[in-house]
């Protein structure tokens, strides 16, 4: 045990004055001759134990009272709670929760992420200046971790904004576990903080910290791990928020109307009534709307809109309501509107009669003014190629090489040759489109060989069948009722509000397909990325798109590279379907290739993943705009990024791998929601200076806005697995730092046992004494 | 020893006015409450005055006016068949002097009260006499009636305490032998003894047909214990015997203790018929008697 102030301890001695006080007043007494003897003999002679055991306590109370002072004022440490060496230096780890949840706001108006800051400043102050301080946060526990002193740790605190995506603890701590590996001391510790939220810790992040633990326990000496806990568990979630914003379509035609939905969530006991909805596109405001939400429940809101100028385009939903999490009032989307589609039909059957060929049907749905002689634009190009005659390779090679296609359907192609298939699996693994329909001449064997790129080998999503059904008995029934995916948003505006959009469609004879159970033979491997610790690799994205009533696909999607193709098991005409000679036909096929036609890329992501934006894209634009002035090559390009409320930086060029020819920008979006802007700059040998640029937008995941938390329960849980100590408040988190360093002081529990002397001492003298009452003129005769 | 060296001339004129209470009282023992056994009274001569006007014609003695010619009324000395014992305690505790008795110890007192009550009596014509004790007799004083046994009772009270222990029972006891004519007892004690023993004999003084009242005299300290602080106490009656204590924190003890004796006292009392009347030395003793006597003639 040591002393904080050790010379207030010497004021112990003074527990000499009641004691002397005591043996004076013993040696000091006043003698009376006395004549009731025989009444106080017997009382002494009863009470005379009591009383000496009285007197005795006594005693040992005043005593106590000056040293139990003493003491409390001179602080006593008990060195035998210390958990580490006092003085020797520290390396801390500061694992932070900065996701957007962090920013919401407690009744004082004080946001989780501001206590976070003031309760480690107080924790913080207490270390010495040979301590080492690393910061890391939840929405960069990728990056190694930043070791610094004291002060500047302080610094930085208040510089983090919580605008990060939802915080993975798993993997924040095995940063942190890391950086601990990294450390200049030997004495470690790790702070986590959060805001605990129910969906931070479910039960897979529980276990996940168990490999945690034994990681610090391993250590020698053993990681301490303290859980700062800044949410409150008594507030009540109070969030109004955007939930989502969809568009039916990942990409826009330029010049066509584009549908974009948002679903409002209330996330409160109000009604939420006459709700202020705005909706802007690049900046501009384009409508504003008033909506009512009911509460625990979400409405939705849409906006049509028409984009005049190709490019990414950013929508943005902004809502006024005043809650305790004002970040996720807005929403942003990013659209990628194209000038128009280039498609390329192979058409294995062509016929000169009007709707004899395998294609036409497509050709109309898919050009309808132009084809019908109107002056409206189209927003899709299709080209025609006779595959009836030979390899038709070069000709498609030929027509890219004059026009580059977006998307080459197969339609009743026989018997495709390995040539062509390696071209058009090269052709989509650079971004393109296939489509391919079936037919009566199709040869299963050859669709179902291996399509093999320069870079990889597919296999087409199902392998193909026989034919179910038959083509020729045109009059007899249908055999099977189809039905379209609504998960699929490319047609999600095509699906009536009640029915099916395919009721009136017959389906005479369909390609029996078989779904693979292997995923496809990516010889691609992407580096695993900092997510993997607690979710699984990303699925097969294959898609059924649509389907009959007994659930055998009709049309399947899924992704070869970087581009993707679509597989239907009905051909293109009217011969083992209806469905050509519908309306639908013509809204189907135009959304699937306005969809196919869009970059592989989406231009939305979430806060924390890697942006990747081709150059090409940026190329493109460029092109588009010099195509009048076709001399004026670019002797000189920069690029450079912009994120959201940050300067503009300029930035190298990298390459991913495996596209070698496909340079691209990469770009953390380490800074939040919002538009990420990524500009081209060229310079021609004239000195003429020309910028194009593209955008992506950032988001966070909806879940964010869930403010639930966790639960004393689980809360006390997360500490538990860590083998750590849960914290509130600051004072807590400093004075268990305290303990660990220096030992637990007493002062407090001296104190209390002052008070409790203090209270015997009162006691034990009223019962000892008692003040004697004498009133005078009294009368004491009495007569019996 | 004259009664004035006792008592003062004011409370000797407030006892003068007591007689006719007194006598009142008197008369209620001898053939109120406690008929005697004897038939009649014994009238004696006592001397002759001269006749003034409102005597009675009866009283004029009709001889004396033969022989002389002068109208003379006879007296005729009364004699009554009261006689009272005061038993005066002189043990050592009755030495005690408090601050609030004006320097009169219990003994003191006792011998006021006592010196009041044989003057009250024989100013009556009632034979008084004496016996003072601690744990024996020590003076014994026959009852009588003339006047000039006044003196030899004050003498007799005018000695100091004994020191000696009480015994109160055995004293009594020793004394019911002696007193064999019935009569009216009044013991003046601070009663500190075995009150077992003190009822018995009691009972033994009842059983002689005495009359007995029991001025039980205490000092105001030994009533509310007003002592503070750490204090030895020596014992009157035994030199060797003291006990040094905090009497503060004794006080309640004492009290209740002094509750416990008086109630048992209280109890020997009435259960015997006897008249307990507690003084405290603070209080005058001409007012003790008074407000004593006025109660008995009320009782009466």
């Amino acid at each position: 045990m040591t002393f904080l102030n050790g010379l207030l301890a010497l004021g112990a001695l003074a527990f000499t004055i009641p004691l002397t006080i005591h043996l004076l007043f013993r040696s000091r007494f006043k003698t009376i001759q006395w004549g009731a003897m025989h009444l106080l003999d017997a009382i002494v002679r009863t009470n005379q134990r009591r009383l000496q055991l009285t007197e005795l306590l006594l005693l040992l109370v005043r005593c106590a009272i000056p040293i139990l002072l003493a003491f409390a004022l001179a602080r006593p440490v008990l060195t035998g709670f210390r958990s580490l060496p006092g003085e020797s230096a520290q390396t801390i780890v500061l694992a932070i929760d900065d996701s957007r949840s962090m920013s919401a706001t407690n009744k004082t108006g004080q946001t989780a992420m501001q206590r976070c800051a003031e309760g480690l400043a107080d924790y913080l102050s207490q270390l010495s200046k040979r301590d080492e301080v690393m910061l890391i946060t939840s929405s960069q526990a990728s990056k190694p971790a930043a070791t610094m002193g004291r002060d500047e740790a302080i610094r930085r605190l208040g510089e983090i904004k919580p605008t990060g995506n939802t915080a993975n603890l798993s993997m924040l701590l095995r940063s942190a576990a890391t950086a601990l590996s990294d450390a200049a001391n030997p004495q470690r510790r790790v702070v986590l903080v959060s805001d605990l939220r129910s969906d931070d810790v479910t039960d897979d992040v529980l276990k996940s910290f168990e490999p945690i633990e034994r990681v610090f326990a391993a250590m020698e000496p053993p990681a301490s791990v303290k859980v700062f806990d800044v949410g409150d568990p008594e507030e009540q979630t109070d969030n109004l928020y955007i939930e989502a914003i969809t568009a039916d379509s990942q990409v826009a035609v330029k010049g066509r109307m584009i549908r974009l939905a948002a679903r409002v969530r209330n996330d409160t006991e109000r009604f939420g009534n006459d709700v202020a909805v705005t909706w802007t596109v690049d900046g501009n405001q384009v409508e504003s709307q008033r909506i009512a939400v009911e509460p625990r429940s979400a409405t939705m809101t849409q906006l049509s809109h028409k984009f005049d100028v190709p490019g990414v385009h950013d929508v943005r939903i902004a809502i006024e309501w005043p809650d305790s999490l004002l970040a996720d009032n807005q929403r942003q989307l990013a659209i990628d509107v194209i000038e128009s589609v280039e498609v390329i039909l192979v058409d294995g059957q062509p016929s000169k009669k009007s709707l004899e060929s395998e294609t036409d049907f497509l050709a109309i749905s898919l050009s309808p003014f132009g084809l019908g002689g109107s002056k409206l634009p189209d927003s899709v190009r299709s080209r025609t190629i006779a595959a009836d005659r030979g390899d038709p390779t070069d000709k498609i090679e030929a027509e890219i090489v004059k026009t580059p296609a977006s998307v080459i359907v197969l339609a009743n192609v026989p018997e495709p040759s390995e040539r062509l298939r390696n071209y058009l699996a090269g052709y989509v693994d650079r971004g393109g489109s296939l489509v391919v329909f079936d037919g009566d001449q199709l040869k299963p064997e050859a669709y179902n060989a291996p399509w093999k790129s320069e870079k990889a080998e597919y296999r087409l999503p199902a392998a193909l069948g026989g034919v179910l059904g038959n083509p020729k008995q045109r009059e007899a029934e249908r055999i099977v009722k189809a039905s379209l995916n609504p998960q699929y948003a490319a047609w999600s505006s095509v699906l009536p509000r009640s029915g099916s959009a395919l009721d009136d469609v017959d389906v005479y004879a369909y390609r029996q397909l078989t779904l693979s159970e292997e995923e496809p033979a990516e010889s691609v491997v992407s580096e695993p990325s900092a997510t993997d610790v607690v979710t699984k690799s990303e699925p097969i994205e294959r898609m059924v798109l649509m389907q009959t009533v007994t659930g055998q696909p009709l049309a399947i999607s899924t992704k070869w590279g970087q581009g993707r193709m679509v597989q239907f098991a009905i051909p293109a005409d009217g011969d083992w379907t209806s469905l050509p000679l519908r309306m639908v036909f013509l809204p189907l096929m135009q959304q699937l290739v306005i969809d196919l036609a869009g970059s592989g890329d989406s231009p939305n992501v979430l806060v924390g993943q890697t942006i990747s934006v081709p150059v090409s894209e940026l190329t493109k634009a460029m092109d588009s705009e010099n195509t009048k002035d076709k001399e004026s090559t670019p002797k000189q390009v920069t690029y450079s990024i912009q994120p959201p409320a940050q300067k503009e930086k300029e930035v190298e060029v990298s390459s991913v791998a495996g596209l070698s020819d496909a340079a691209r920008l990469v770009c953390d979006s380490e800074f939040g929601v919002g538009v990420y802007s990524f500009r081209q700059l060229a310079k021609d040998g004239a000195g003429a200076t020309s910028i194009t640029s593209t955008l992506r937008v950032a988001e966070v995941a909806p879940e964010e806005s869930q403010l639930r938390p966790a639960g004393s329960t689980r809360t006390a849980a997360v500490a538990s697995r860590l083998g750590g100590t849960l914290h509130t408040d600051a004072a807590s988190l400093v004075n268990d730092d305290q303990v660990d360093r220096y030992g637990r002081e007493i002062w407090r529990w001296l104190l209390a046992l002052l008070l409790l002397a203090l209270f015997a001492e009162m006691f034990l003298q009223q019962r000892r004494l008692a003040v004697p009452s004498i009133t005078g003129n009294q009368t004491r005769t009495f007569v019996s | 020893m004259r009664i004035l060296d006792l008592i003062t001339p004011s409370d000797l004129s407030r006892v003068a006015k007591l007689q006719a209470l007194a006598r009142e009282v008197v008369e209620g023992f001898c053939s109120g409450r406690h008929r005697s056994p004897h038939k009649g009274f014994s009238v004696e001569f006592k001397e002759h005055r001269p006749y003034v006007r409102g005597d009675e014609l009866r009283s004029i003695d009709w001889k004396v006016y033969a022989k002389s010619d002068k109208l003379f009324i006879r007296e005729y000395e009364e004699e009554t068949n009261l006689r009272c014992t005061l038993l005066v305690d002189r043990s050592g505790s009755m030495a005690y002097s408090g601050d609030r008795s004006g320097g009169l110890s219990k003994y003191d007192y006792g011998v006021r009260l006592a010196a009041v009550l044989a003057y009250l009596m024989l100013s009556q014509q009632d034979s008084v006499g004496l016996v003072t004790f601690d744990d024996q007799p020590r003076d014994f004083l026959p009852p009588r009636s003339r006047p000039s046994h006044l003196r030899e009772i004050l003498k007799a009270l005018c000695g100091d305490v004994t020191k000696r222990e009480t015994d109160l029972g055995g004293v009594f006891h020793t004394l019911a032998s002696k007193l064999s004519r019935r009569g009216l007892l009044v013991i003046i004690s601070d009663s500190m003894g075995d009150v077992a023993s003190i009822g018995k004999a009691m009972a033994h003084f009842r059983a002689q047909h005495h009359e007995v009242i029991f001025f039980q005299v205490l000092d105001p300290d030994e009533v509310d214990f007003p002592f503070t602080g750490r204090t030895q106490f020596q014992d009157l009656e035994n030199v060797s015997n003291e006990q040094t204590i905090d009497a503060r924190v004794l006080r309640d003890a004492y009290l209740n203790r002094l509750a416990e004796h008086d109630a048992a006292l209280r109890q020997a009392c009435r259960s015997h018929r006897v008249d307990l009347v507690r003084v405290t030395t603070d209080q005058p003793y001409a007012d003790v008697l008074a407000r004593y006597l006025d109660y008995r003639r009320r009782l009466s």
